[in-house]
């Protein structure tokens, strides 16, 4: 199973697979110059392996902010998980939002009523 | 990239499968059973991109209202600091009036210094040539007298000198003010 690295920077989350806890991560911000170029090579990437995973998969979502191109391809993400999740397999998705963020809370409201898995909005505390 | 062609990457799947679509629907004597399953691709392909629209909407709203309260606050902030700024510029007007006082105060103060030195220099002065008129003239009444108009003229003089002290103190200050000022703006 490879793990997955993509650093963040100030346009681009941090996008990260850790075998041994089966956690997949995106956290940061997102709005790219050119969502496709970004999105695409995690979305293969993730086309690829997600049905090498056998225990449950958590994907931990957590942007600070995204933009509407960038809202696409996390809609996709969020789609090739249901459909792991609709063969069978157990997956967890939880979203991140801060205490007064509004936008991020309801975009993930938004989020969990089209994709039919499992999905957590979780309040978090800023550090 | 350009921006264009970034958003047609976002949506090269979708302009894919309608270019499939047009090219299916264009072919004469076409297979029921290959139609149907198309159609019903298309409704579930449909329906995934009516998800994506409604959503992408209510992500955009947000975006606007976001941007729109940022704009506000913007432009609350800016007037803020028009304010600010327009009171900085009396505060500095007020300064610098005080600034030409005290200019003005300091030069007067030396000026005045000087006079007292000079006052009782002259004043020891005037008692050695009354000493020195007592001496030549062997005439108490005329060497008084002529120490008398001495001290007179030396009292009259004392003002007009003060003031031309001060006047010339006070255009140095100005001067030496005014090199600082074009020191420091360049």
């Amino acid at each position: 199973m490879k793990s997955l690295y993509i650093p963040p920077t100030d346009d681009t989350p941090l996008v990260q697979f850790i075998p041994e806890t089966n956690d997949f991560r995106i956290e940061g911000n997102s709005y790219p110059e050119n969502s496709a170029q970004f999105y695409q090579p995690v979305v293969q990437w993730l086309t690829e392996n997600l049905g090498l995973m056998t225990n449950r998969t958590t994907f931990h979502f957590n942007f600070d902010y995204f933009n509407t191109s960038s809202a696409k391809f996390i809609l996709e993400l969020l789609r090739i998980i249901e459909d792991f999740h609709n063969r069978g397999n157990e997956a967890l998705i939880k979203w991140y939002y801060l205490e007064d963020d509004i936008d991020v809370l309801e975009s993930g409201e938004d989020y969990q009523r089209i994709i039919k898995v499992p999905f957590e909005l979780v309040e978090r505390q800023d550090v | 990239m350009s921006k264009a062609n970034s958003v047609d990457a976002a949506y090269e799947k979708e302009n894919q499968f309608i270019q499939q679509f047009k090219a299916l629907a264009n072919q004469e004597n076409l297979d029921p059973e290959e139609a149907k399953k198309s159609m019903k691709e298309m409704q579930i392909r449909y329906e995934k991109l009516l998800d994506e629209v409604m959503l992408l909407t209510s992500v955009g709203d947000r975006l606007q209202r976001k941007i729109k309260a940022a704009n506000t606050l913007l432009k609350e902030q800016a007037e803020e600091i028009r304010q600010i700024n327009a009171s900085l510029n009396q505060k500095n007007e007020e300064l610098q009036l005080t600034i030409d006082e005290l200019t003005r105060a300091k030069s007067g103060r030396k000026a005045t210094t000087i006079i007292l030195l000079i006052t009782i220099c002259l004043f020891i002065a005037s008692e050695f040539a009354e000493y020195l008129f007592q001496t030549i003239t062997h005439f108490d009444q005329q060497a008084v007298v002529y120490t008398t108009i001495f001290k007179v003229f030396l009292c009259l003089t004392f003002k007009p000198i003060e003031s031309y002290l001060e006047d010339s103190f006070l255009k140095r200050a100005m001067k030496d003010r005014k090199k600082v000022t074009v020191a420091v703006g360049s």
